[in-house]
């Protein structure tokens, strides 16, 4: 059985419009395996975490199924309160909006052991120690006493993931984490994010615009567009041999310094604006491989070649190795 | 002086809260030159100083001291009406499109502004036409001009701001982290459309990111600050193939790699300790602390930036050592 | 070219249910205060001596009752609305008025300017109302006149301090800048970007200042120094009523429930033009 398991998850926001965010998405987080969910603005990457833990706005709700160790976390009276902090972290984009501004961060720390795991303050603080060590902050026992705004953006980033680690989670969702932060420290934090998950024995959910982060980090990876997952593979094999247009373009777009010198390569177009309605393939407005079939037929996300695409006209996979 | 703009030991200061504090040195003599149609790139991390230098070079912010000189004569000590002559031949692309528009006015209201003040011989019917020009050479319909902008996405509102930067016909614009805030699919079609209006009208330029890959992409000369100094100037190619300054090897192994061979080298990657702020002492280089290649020589006294031959500039008392750059990885 | 986000927010404005309904309410007490009084058989000051103090919907003639002296209980309060309507509404305009306009520069301008200017409201601050309205009082006599001006003088106060904490934040946004890069003066930026984007917070205050000058009017009435007897306001009904709370309750509930009802119908209106105003539909 999979640490979580999401089934048909699909999120509406009510308002002056309906919007359907996350529209029937399955996905399986394994123990100790790190998943990447990669997609731009409006995707629904982060509406997708946020309802599996209970924490879409007021005029969200979310329907389908949720399972945490078996653990149903979707329906009424917030079932998903009993893992957030404990079986489930969450390491939010702006680290300094985690953290309260008025409280020494040592303190911050212990309080999160104390709710959740009933620790004594006492051993709290040292677990607090500890903790701001292993996300490797120089000084931790002095760094306790200091307040958040004292603290650089790369600094405040690794407290909110010790924050986040100190109920000891099973399974951690990050929100783009590294995006707020500077590209040389972007690197440090997503080695850092790989250490603990491989020293903890942790399962991470990384969701991010950013496949330079992923590449170096994930070990499957599941591309979103428009609400849906449009895309699932083993990373290497995406990275080397991407099979739906829009991935392909996607870690086309990427920026490198091998490719620099020149015009870059884009996707045509914009992503969708939340709320349209779509008959066809959701991608089909922006694709180069786009056929009569693609503007009538919803394509459904089926297995093939190591990984899942919904695409009825996928990209060569290849000579396998 | 061939130079269209050329500035000399700039700098700006801060005034931070609490006025016993010392003020905040956000740029720091800064000097460079840039010849006509020529698109400079300026990189470093935020908070370096880059975006107040494009803001300083446009009046948005004040200088402490130092000079600046446009087309041959100084501007920096013009008065407010006399520069205000000058803004149709220097513009600004702000970093964030849903900030710089006022969400109160249509797009072609926000392109038109700038007609008003800085070519008042227009009439109403030829200031339609220049907007409806601009907005069109910005790869944007006609339609989208009485659109207000939460009704545009970000890759549309992008190239409406640069439509209001290029309708005074200025020679220089200064480019402002302007991919940053879009979609990787979009930021790709931002870049060659500034491409495309560079080549097209010989525009100047100074285009500031924190992205090396997307400045080469678009610069041929490339300079990199930190903590408001420049401390390599060099071609993008130059910069790339052999940087000299150990905070460009940073940058520069902070682009990501595709790769997937390269994955086990970045995961192996040994994990630094962040910097943990404490301020170098005014005397020393400003990158002594997180440079692994640092001596003592390093914190006690300023590199000045020196020529490093093919109008590269490096500003490191080590670089003589290696002539032919870092290697890539972090060096010990 | 600006039609357009008028009519989206009038749009937004119908379809928002509690504040047509505070607009109708408000629509109501406006017509019953300038109308009413002509279609009630009884002036404000007319005695009736065969009824003194009888409650609502006792004796024919007296819909509401009347007060101790026998005066109609309803033409009262449609008299007291309508002082009080008017003073709070012509009040709010000159908060408006004045405090936009000087909040917004000062914001704007910032630095010793903006000190300036605002230490000089921290003065008026510091000047006890009370005070300053008897010294009003004495020099130019009692009246509605004199408390419009004293309460206007008062009003913008906090206003401009909104104003100019708004206008310093917006000031610092990129659409500010850009408008200076584009050459535009500062007489142009406060008038077309500053103010139209300080709307929404300054409506929402001037729909709160409007009840509040309405309690300051009958607070100065109570003291002695507001609308004095025979004229009514609902402020010194409310203090008439009050006094009469246990023998006869009418007298308090009719002003007050007048009054209770004005500030919601405000304070639904201000929520809801907040709403609209806002150029995002969400």
């Amino acid at each position: 059985m999979a640490l979580l398991e999401i089934r048909r998850l699909a999120v509406d926001f009510t308002g002056p419009r309906r919007v359907r965010a996350v529209d029937g998405v399955d996905l399986d987080i394994g123990r100790e395996e790190c998943v990447a969910i990669v997609g731009e603005s409006g995707s629904g990457k982060s509406q997708l975490l946020l309802a599996c833990v209970g924490l879409l706005a007021a005029n969200g709700r979310a329907q389908g199924s949720v399972r945490f160790e078996g653990r149903e976390l979707l329906g009424a009276g917030d079932p998903a309160a009993a893992v957030r902090g404990g079986g489930i972290g969450f390491v939010f984009q702006d680290a300094g909006g985690s953290l309260t501004p008025h409280l020494r961060i040592g303190d911050q720390l212990a309080e999160a052991a104390v709710a959740v795991r009933g620790a004594s303050w006492q051993s709290a603080r040292a677990d607090a120690v500890r903790m701001l060590e292993r996300v490797q902050l120089p000084a931790a026992a002095q760094q306790c006493a200091r307040y958040p705004h004292e603290l650089s953006g790369g600094m405040r980033q690794r407290v909110a993931i010790a924050l986040a680690l100190m109920p000891r989670p099973q399974l951690l969702f990050a929100d783009e984490p590294t995006t707020a932060l500077d590209v040389t420290v972007q690197a440090d934090v997503v080695a850092l994010l790989a250490a603990l998950c491989r020293d903890l024995g942790m399962a991470l959910v990384l969701v991010t615009h950013d496949l330079g982060v992923v590449a170096s980090l994930a070990a499957r990876i599941a591309v979103m567009y428009a609400g849906r997952i449009v895309e699932l593979a083993d990373a290497e094999r995406f990275l080397r041999q991407p099979r739906h247009p829009y991935g392909a373009g996607l870690l086309a777009s990427v920026p490198t310094l091998a490719a620099a010198a020149g015009p870059m390569a884009t996707i045509a177009g914009a992503p969708p604006a939340p709320g349209t309605a779509f008959a066809g393939c959701r991608f089909e407005p922006r694709c180069g491989r786009a056929e009569a079939r693609c503007r009538v037929e919803d394509p459904a996300l089926v297995a093939g070649d190591g990984g899942l695409v919904a695409c009825h006209f996928p990209l060569d996979a290849g000579p396998q190795p | 002086m061939s130079a269209l703009l050329e500035l000399r030991g700039v700098t700006v200061r801060y005034r931070l809260h609490g006025a016993r504090q010392a003020p905040l040195t956000a740029v720091d003599d800064v000097s460079f030159g840039l010849d006509a149609g020529e698109m400079l790139g300026l990189v470093g991390e935020s908070g370096c100083g880059k975006s107040t230098l494009g803001r300083a070079i446009l009046r948005l912010v004040p200088l402490a001291s130092g000079e600046i000189h446009w087309d041959g004569d100084r501007v920096d000590a013009l008065g407010a009406g006399a520069f205000r002559r000058l803004r149709s031949e220097l513009q600004y692309v702000f970093q964030d499109p849903n900030a710089c528009l006022d969400p109160r006015m249509t797009i072609a209201q926000s392109v038109a502004e700038p007609l008003r003040a800085l070519m008042p011989a227009l009439d109403a019917r030829q200031r339609t036409q220049r907007v409806l020009q601009l907005l069109s050479e910005a790869g944007l319909q006609a339609e989208f001009g009485a659109r207000y902008p939460h009704q545009l996405s970000g890759g549309q509102l992008q190239r409406a701001v640069i439509a209001r930067a290029l309708v005074p016909d200025p020679r220089f614009v200064v480019f402002d982290e302007p991919v940053s805030a879009l979609d990787v699919s979009v930021q790709g079609q931002i870049v060659n459309l500034l491409a495309g209006i560079r080549r097209g009208r010989g525009l100047a330029g100074l285009f500031i990111s924190h992205n090396l890959a997307v400045v080469a992409s678009l610069c041929e000369r490339v300079m990199v600050m930190f903590r408001g100094r420049i401390v390599e100037t060099a071609t993008s190619a130059a910069l790339i193939a052999a940087p000299l300054h150990p905070y460009t090897r940073a940058l520069l192994d902070a682009v990501p790699s595709l790769d997937p061979g390269e994955r086990a080298r970045a995961l192996r990657r040994r994990v630094l300790p962040v910097a943990d702020g404490t301020p170098v002492s005014a005397a020393g280089c400003a990158y002594a602390l997180r440079c692994p290649l640092a001596v003592s020589r390093c914190r006690t006294e300023r590199p000045a930036p020196v020529p490093a031959g093919a109008g590269r500039e490096v500003a490191c008392h080590r670089a003589a050592e290696w002539p032919a750059g870092l290697p890539a990885g972090a060096p010990s | 070219m600006t039609g357009g986000l008028w009519r989206d927010a009038l749009r937004r404005l119908a379809a928002d249910r509690a504040a047509i309904t505070g607009l109708v309410v408000l629509g109501l007490l406006t017509m019953a205060a300038l109308a009413g009084p002509l279609l009630v058989d009884w002036r404000q000051d007319q005695i009736d001596w065969e009824h003194m103090a009888v409650p609502p919907f006792a004796v024919e003639g007296h819909w509401l009752g009347t007060d101790r002296l026998g005066r109609d209980l309803l033409v009262r309060t449609l008299h007291g609305l309508r002082v009080s309507l008017a003073i709070a509404l012509a009040a709010t305009l000159v908060a408006l008025v004045i405090g936009v306009a000087w909040g917004a520069l000062a914001g704007y301008l910032r630095g010793r300017t903006d000190a300036l200017m605002m230490r000089f409201v921290d003065v008026l601050y510091a000047l006890p109302l009370v005070f300053f309205v008897i010294i009003l009082t004495v020099v130019f006599g009692r009246g509605p006149v004199t408390l419009l001006v004293a309460i206007g003088a008062f009003g913008w106060l906090t206003m401009a301090r909104i104003v100019r904490g708004q206008a310093l934040s917006l000031r610092e946004r990129e659409f500010v800048e850009a408008a200076i890069v584009g050459g535009a003066g500062t007489a142009r930026i406060v008038v077309r970007h500053i103010v139209p984007n300080l709307l929404g917070p300054v409506i929402v205050y001037a729909t709160l200042t409007v009840p509040q000058v309405i309690l300051v009017e009958s607070f100065l009435s109570f003291l002695g120094i507001g609308i004095q007897e025979p004229l009514a306001s609902l402020g010194n009904l409310i203090a008439d009523g009050a006094r009469e709370m246990e023998t006869a309750p009418w007298m308090l509930a009719v002003p007050a429930g007048c009054l209770v009802l004005l500030v919601f119908a405000f304070n639904f209106l201000g929520d809801g033009l907040r709403d609209a105003l806002d150029p995002r539909d969400r």
